[in-house]
Parts: C-alpha cells; structure tokens; sequence
C-alpha cells in the first residue's frame, strides 16, 4: 500500500515537472535557442575540426585510402614539414607583429584623442567628435585602396599613385607590405579605442578626481594614479579587441600585402581555400580561433569579466573639469586637425578624385569626368562597361545588398532581443550562462574562418538513410541568399545579443510579474510590455547590425556567387579586376547610404549608436 | 476561515537556506505583516504566495486549494491563484497611461467595454486618482505612482492583496498619509492582505496580526498588543519598541511558590504561576528582564530600587529620554512633558513589576509575560 503511493508520488512528480517545464516560456524558449545556436555555431566549428582531420579526395587517392579518413596530415603539413615555414610560421609572425602594432598605435591614438575630447578644454570639440569616428564607417579595404592611390609606385607596374605622379619616389616599404598595412589598420580601428575609451572617461566620476586633488596631488599624478587605473579595463579590453580584429583582418593584407609576396594568416587561408586545399585552410582557421580564444582567456584573467568588452553602460556622475590646455592649446588643435585630414578627409577625398578620373595617375584637371558614375557604355574603356549608376548589374546588386542588409539587420535584432531576454532572465540560472558564451563564440572566429565553414557546412544537403530512402532535412544553401543571411546574422550575434541583453536588462523582471500575477500569459505579456519598452534598443541593435553587415567584405567574399553578390563584394571584384574608378564609385556610395543611416540614427534614437558600432 | 496555509515551506538560492521551514496560517479578511530585517525571508515568503517563486519544500494552500506542493512539483500558475501583488517598485508599465495601467489586466481577459471602464473608474476613485487618469507614471509623484499601483492590483477584485514593502520609497509625510489610506482600504475592501515591512511602526498600526521574521524563519506571529507587550524572545524584543527596550541582567532564584529577581532594579518577588512551564530545572538561574522605557519614571523621592544616576536627559518634544546609569547598566526612561534634570542628578526609578518581561539568558525566550492592564 505505502509501496505504491510512493510509485503514485513519483509518477505526479514526472508529470508535473515535463508538465511544469512546457508550461514555462523561459525553459522552451531556452531549449529551441539552445538547438538552434548548437546547430549553427557548435556544429560548424566541429565541422571545422572534422575537415581538418579528413583526407580531400585528391589527397587520399595519392595516399592510397579512402576519401574521408582520418589523418593527421593536413596538421603534420602546417607544422612540420617543409611548407611549415612559408605556410605558417612566417605569416603568423607577420599577423602577430602587425596585430600587435595596431593594437598600441591605436590604443595610443585614441585613448590620447579620448582623454582630449572628454577631459581638456580642446576647441571645436563638437567638430571632432563627430569627425573623429567617421573612419569606422569607411571599409578598411577602402582605405587600402586609398593608400594604394596615394603611395603606388611604378615598381610594382601599372598606373602611378599620387605621389608618384608628382615625382616624389615612394619606397616599397611605404607602399605595400606591414608598415602600409599597420598604418591602414590604425587608421580604421582607433576609432573604436577611442570611443571605449572615451565612455570610460566619461564614467569616472568627478569626485573621485576632486578627492586626490584635495589630499594634494598633482595633475600628473591624479591621471597616472586615478583616472588611468579606472580606465585601464577599457584599454585593456580595447587592446584584446583590436588585436584580435587585426589578427584576423583579411581584406587590407589582401590589398597592400599580397602583391609583393607579403602574407598574414588570413591571406594564407584565403590562398589555401582557392586553391581547394580545404583541410589545410581549416587547419589554419583553427589556428586563427585558438589565438582568439587566447586573447579572450587572458582578457578574462586581467580584467576578470567579458561584460567590458563591447560596451560600457551607464555614465558615472558628473564629469570633472576640463583640464587647460595653455600655450599646448594651439599646438595640439593643429595637430588633430591634420590627424582628421590624413584619416578622414584624405581617404575620402581619393575616392572621389579617382572616381572622376578618365585615366588612372593621372591627376590633371582635364582628365576629370563623370564616366564612370554615368556614363553610357564606351568600347575602348573598360571594353564597354558603363557608369556605375547606368549600370543594370549595379542596381540589381544595390537590391540585393539592401535586401540583404535589412533582413540581416531585422532578423539580428529580433535574435538579439531574443538572447537578451533569456540572458537577462536567466542570469542566475547555468541556461542563461550557456547561451551567454554559445552566442559569444562566432566573436572568437575570423569572418573569413568563418565564411569558410559556412561555405563547407552548407554547401551540401544535409540528409540521413533509412533504408532504402535518403531523407533530406536540410537542403543546399550555397548561392542563396538564405546563406548570406544566416552566415550574418549568425556572425553578428554576439553584437547583437549584447545590445539585447543591455536592452533587457533595463526591462526590470516586476514588469513582467506585475503582469503575470494577473494572469496574463506569456504571448500577452511579449506583445504588449516587453516589445513596446525595447523598441528603441531594438532599434539601435538594428542600425549597429545595418552598418556592419553594409560594409562586409571578409565574411561574405568566398559565399558570393555572381548572381547573389553585394557592394563590397562588387567593389572589391572591380579593384581586382583593375577598373579602380568603378570599384571607387561603389564605395562612394556604399558609404552614404552608411553614413546616412548613421545619421538618421542619431535622429531617431537618442541613445548614440557610435558606442555600440563593433 | 483559512484563506492561505504554508506547510514546512523550505525555499534556497543555491547553497543559500533562504527559507527554514515556514509554517503560517492567515484567516480570511485578515490584515497579515511580515516584519522583520532585510534579508530575512520577508519577500522571499510573498513571492511563494504569489507564486513568482517555487518552494523547494513544503505546501502552499489557498482557498482551500493546493497552490503549490515541491514534493509532486505541483506548482500553480500565479494568475490563477486569485490574488494580487504590489510591488516595492511599483513596477508600472511607463508605457502606459493611468487608466491603460489599470485596465490592461481586464482587457486582456476581454472583459466588456462599459464595465471595463465603470471597475477602472472605481478602482480609481477609491484611490482618489481619478484626474490622473491621462497622465503616464512619469508625469506623476511617487505617491501618485504608489496609488495606481495600488489601483491596478485591486482592479480585479482579487481576494488576497500582496504588499511588498509599498510604503518604502515615500517620505516621512506621505508615509504616513498612505498608512491611514491602507487601513481605509482594508476596511472597505474586506480582502485578506499580505503586508511587508521592515518598519515597526508601520507593522503595529497597520496589521491585525504580525508575523516576525528572523534568518529564514518566523519566531512569533501575534497581534500587534500582544507583540510588543511580550515578545517571545530577546531578539524580538530588541527588534521592536523605539526607543529599544531596555534589557538588565538578573538572576533568579527558586523558593516553593515565589520567584526572587535580584538586578539592579532591585530585588522582587513575584509569584510563581506569573511564570510560563519552560523554566530552568535548576533552583537558581540567570535571566534578563525587559522593561520598556515608558514603562519606568524616575522620581527623586525615594523608592525601593537603588539609587541611579543621570547620564543623559534629552527633550525630544513631547516626551523627555532620560538615560540612567548603576554600575555600568543603562536604562532609558521616557516620560512625557518636558523634565529637567542634569547628568549626575542622583535619582530612584518607580516601574510595576507587573509590566516586566523576564527572558532566560540561555535561549532568550520569554518566560513571564507582562500583565496587559489597559482596556483591549
């Protein structure tokens, strides 16, 4: 009797508990995001792993074994063989040491134009802060192709730069290989240090400074004792960022590298995938992701959490006086105004002389025309190829990369808000913590790493025998626009989810239980409560996803077909080609919609996207 | 009849033991206080009534029906619980006005138009709201604010109304106007309320009964009289009464139908049936006597007691503090109107032996209880 009331006990138990569990949206919401995020992040990278790990065909037939065995070879090939050096070691080195350059230069850049722009009395202060970030807009390969304009030497062949033009001799040092990729790269990225940098200024509060300055301490010392220290997670977390972005950069090593020999990792993995040495190429990505992985690890030691990483929220109190600048005040003025020339204004203005330009190097004022912006279609230049805006291939890809852009966008924020809720809800629990560091993973992967294993996870139906029949459960996406999306959105979530978990955080839970102890449902409560407060972080999730994806290059260039391409693709297919005035056009004005977008972000939301641009 | 029974209900965070076994019961149309400091388990109790936590152990009836049960993992949904809850946040949706706050429960549940608005316009009404009805929550004050929440919870009719410690973000003076304005509705809504507070005052006037949180768990559940005329323990005795009450070492000893308490007070004898049965076995012990300070005055003419000494006298309007000092004890005294007397003033306290509690300095529980004189 007692015997079966306990079976009777333990029956309700299980009933209750799978019951109570489908009854909640946390628990199913979790489960469906953790299969998703597992079969689009986890898989992938095993996939990864597997290639690695697998003979290509060609390879095993050489080798005298069946395609698809395992083998250390690819791994052997990379380390210790007679390739190791040129294939590995060297552009490691080389990704290493230009990573690391970029890191301090852009550090040093920003954190000095950060702590000028929040803490001295610098005039035009307006100017500057909106001109300083203007780079983050601009591709870095434009700025590439920019250099290239500007510092090409005959040497190499083909038109003259424009230095050149004016008879001044540029060294190969100058004009290709690490000194141009570094400068490039600072260029592009110390706009992101500066704006983690200054927001950490910005949160210091004044007090603090008031503090040491009553206790007698000097300038120098405050800054060096107080204000550095409490900044220092930022600049840490800006230098583990921007090294891992450098070292995975490919578009600009691409650009000012490959032309005279000088290989990164990212370019040797490119080289490795065009050249269908697949197993090899996974190799090195592993490599790529081990050495971000790394960085994110020792992140964690110096500053103890992640959460510093992308964003800082919340302005401390008031921020101290600005400092006076006395007789420097002229100085430094001039000289931030001619930093903003040579990183702003500079490449800018390239682009839209050479897009004028009949004949490339030459920089007269009768070669100037409108041709390449829209001109009808003209034999003996470029063989026939019209402007960029008469061109039907152009409107057709400007479609499609808007179409693209805004889907990626809509549906990235949609997911963001999506794993923002279930991290802020679930920030207690171990499902909240591991989609926490599921959604992070894509960060530590190098958009062409990443590309690459889209590209072999999807390029074939995913099916499974029963029997006689062959069951299809996921179908080929290479060439949709389906992958483009994924890929995207996928490599975008951590951006994403981060701007969702902000957002839902400052949706406080009583909201919702104000709502639920009245018995309203889940559906009711998300429709009408949650939704209508994060509308403006939707947005801004929205605009930070827009903007990144718009000027995507590494990530999509080995997904692209011709029938499914993008503006930085088309771009990128036109400098290749060597028509550089079409391939300026289209940068041009990939770059307004940008900026424009930008701008009417700044409109619309009053929170400033410009501190959530990754 | 019992309106919401809790059973053993156990409740962790982790390692962290929030809830020890809480046993209550809370008759219909009663007005219920959890009082204790933070972190005692105060909320953490509410929010399992309302059923925003589940307990790891124990049951939750209410209403007769079974809310939750950890041990089939039978838990109810907190919307069908028949119950409301007003949050210490008040947690107002900001993007709503007054009125789309109230009436948001009843639209969902698709209630008729007409009567949508008739249940908003008095639950307004009864809060005294009603020409706010327009604004949103930004455009009110925290005590307006704290009238929509209430107005929202009570909108739909709920039988059981949860407070979460409501009065908590208002200053002194609205406190005090929102106090008198609860018990308003508790008269005239007639529902069972759940009360939350780590204030006192509030806790004495406001509640029918009081239950005391300490660690986890309840140590007395009384009425507010019976509370602070005879906290069960010492630490429920220093918790309540402001000022505290005073706490004097004695020690007791035993004859056939007297008990002897010598302490500075003095030595008295008082009948052994006054006592409650858990006394010491043995024949001598040492014990604690508590006396609230409005419960002594001090008189220059010469009493029983020893002689004391002024310490500190302070005027604090409508009463005088005066503290006391013998052989490095304190006591304070508090009588009303202004006195006069100077640190070092010898003078002799008067109290009834009748109006002391004795405590045993080994467990600090209550062993002999004050005799309520005044009119209930």
């Amino acid at each position: 009797m007692k015997e079966k009331r306990k079976i009777g006990v333990r029956l309700l138990r299980i009933k209750n508990r799978i019951g109570g569990w489908c009854k909640e949206p946390y628990s199913v919401m979790f489960a469906v995001l953790f299969c998703v995020l597992l079969f689009l992040i986890v898989v992938p990278l095993w996939e990864i792993i597997k290639e690695s790990l697998q003979l290509s065909a060609s390879d095993a037939k050489r080798a005298g074994v069946e395609t698809g065995s395992f083998s250390l070879y690819y791994w052997k090939q990379l380390f210790a063989s007679k390739i190791s050096f040129k294939m590995l070691y060297e552009p490691l080195m080389h990704s290493l040491v230009i990573a690391l350059c970029v890191s301090v230069l852009s550090i040093t850049i920003g954190g000095v134009a950060a702590w000028l722009m929040v803490r001295s009395d610098l005039p035009f202060k307006k100017f500057f802060s909106k001109a300083i970030i203007v780079p983050y807009m601009l591709p870095a390969w434009c700025k590439a192709m920019a250099w290239i304009a500007v510092f090409k030497n005959p040497r190499i062949g083909g038109s003259s730069g424009f230095l050149s033009y004016l008879g001044i001799q540029v060294p190969d040092w100058l004009a290709y290989g690490p000194v141009a990729i570094i400068l490039v790269l600072t260029i592009h990225n110390y706009a992101y240090t500066y704006l983690l940098v200054s927001s950490a200024l910005q949160s210091v509060n004044a007090e603090l400074e008031e503090m040491g300055e009553i206790a007698g301490a000097g300038r120098w010392y405050i800054l060096m004792k107080i204000t550095f220290p409490l900044v220092l997670p930022s600049i840490l977390g800006a230098f583990i960022l921007t090294f891992s972005q450098a070292m995975g950069t490919f578009s600009v090593p691409a650009f000012l590298g490959l032309k005279t020999g000088y290989y990164t990792i990212s370019t040797m993995l490119q080289s490795a995938l065009m050249q269908g040495n697949n197993g090899m190429a996974m190799a090195i990505s592993i490599v790529l992701i081990i050495i971000a992985a790394f960085n994110i690890l020792l992140n964690q030691k110096l500053i103890g959490t992640r959460k510093s990483f992308v964003t800082i929220n919340g302005k401390g109190g008031r921020v101290g006086a600005s400092v006076q600048l006395g007789k420097w005040k002229k100085l430094i003025t001039v000289i931030m105004f001619l930093f903003i020339c040579a990183a702003v204004l500079l490449p800018l203005g390239i682009l839209v002389l050479q897009s004028f330009m009949l004949k490339l190097g030459d920089f007269g004022l009768d070669n100037l025309t409108l041709h390449y912006w829209i001109g009808e279609g003209e034999k003996y230049i470029a063989n026939g190829l019209p402007g960029v805006l008469k061109n039907p291939d152009f409107i057709h890809t400007l479609g499609n990369t808007l179409k693209l852009v805004f889907t990626t966008s809509i549906v990235a924020a949609l997911c963001g808000q999506l794993v923002g809720y279930i991290n802020s809800r679930g920030k207690a629990k171990w499902s909240g913590r591991i989609i926490d560091q599921l959604v992070f993973i894509p960060y530590l992967i190098p958009s062409i790493a990443f590309g690459a294993m889209y590209l072999s996870m999807f390029s074939a139906p995913k099916s499974f025998d029963i029997g006689r029949w062959t069951v299809e459960w996921f179908p080929s996406l290479y060439g949709t626009f389906a992958l483009l999306v994924l890929v995207s959105v996928v490599k975008n979530l951590p951006f994403s989810s981060r701007s969702g978990t902000a957002n839902m955080m400052q949706i406080g839970t009583e909201l919702e239980e104000a709502a639920q102890v009245s018995g309203i449902g889940f559906f009711q409560r998300m429709a009408k409560i949650i939704f209508p407060l994060s509308k403006s972080g939707f947005l801004s999730g929205f605009l930070l996803i827009f903007i990144n994806v718009m000027k995507e290059l590494d990530l999509i260039i080995i997904l692209v077909t011709p029938q499914m391409k993008t503006l930085p693709y088309m771009a990128y297919s036109y400098l290749t080609g060597g028509t550089e005035q079409y391939s300026n056009v289209v940068a041009l004005i990939m770059f307004m919609i940008v900026f424009l977008v930008y701008f009417l972000a700044g409109k619309v939301s009053k929170e400033d996207v410009s501190l959530n641009i990754g | 009849m019992k309106q919401i029974e809790l059973q053993k209900v156990d409740k962790y965070y982790g390692d962290n033991h929030v809830l020890k076994g809480i046993d209550l019961s809370i008759e219909e149309g009663e007005f219920m206080t959890f009082l204790g400091p933070s972190g005692c388990g105060k909320t953490t109790t509410l929010r399992v009534i309302a059923g925003l936590e589940k307990p790891d152990g124990g049951v939750v009836v209410i209403s007769g029906k079974e809310a939750a049960n950890a041990k089939t993992l039978h838990f109810m949904a907190p919307g069908k619980r028949g119950l409301n809850l007003v949050f210490q946040s008040y947690a107002l949706w900001p993007h709503m006005t007054v009125y789309d706050n109230v009436a948001f429960v009843l639209k969902v549940k698709k209630m008729p138009k007409g009567s949508i608005y008739e249940n908003v316009m008095q639950a307004l009404s009864m809060m005294q709201i009603e020409e706010y009805k327009d604004r949103y929550p930004s455009e009110l004050s925290g005590g307006q604010q704290q009238r929509v929440a209430i107005a929202r919870a009570i909108v739909s009719k709920p039988k059981v109304l949860l407070l979460d410690e409501p009065l908590s973000n208002l200053d002194a003076k609205l406190r005090l106007e929102m106090r008198s304005e609860l018990k308003r509705l508790h008269r005239e809504l007639k529902t069972t309320m759940i009360y939350v507070t780590h204030d006192q005052v509030e806790a004495l006037t406001l509640s029918t009964r009081i239950s005391v949180f300490f660690e986890g768990k309840i140590v007395q559940v009384d009425t507010p009289m019976e509370l602070y005329m005879n906290p069960a323990t010492l630490q429920v005795a220093k918790f309540i009464g402001n000022p505290k009450i005073n706490l004097i070492d004695a020690h007791a000893v035993v004859s056939e139908e007297k008990v002897v308490i010598k302490s500075m007070l003095g030595e008295m004898s008082i009948s052994k049936e006054a006592f409650e049965k858990d006394l010491p076995k043995t024949e001598e012990w040492d014990c604690v006597i508590g006396l609230r300070p409005e419960h002594i005055s001090v008189t220059e003419e010469r009493e029983k007691s020893n002689p004391v000494s002024v310490a500190t006298s302070m005027l604090a309007g409508s009463e005088t503090l005066i503290e006391v000092e013998e052989g490095g004890q304190r006591i304070m005294v508090k009588q009303l109107g202004i006195q006069k007397y100077q640190a070092g003033d010898k003078v002799y306290l008067k109290f009834l032996p009748d109006q002391i509690n004795i405590f045993r300095k080994d467990n600090g529980k209550l062993i002999k209880k004050t005799q309520i004189t005044c009119p209930q």
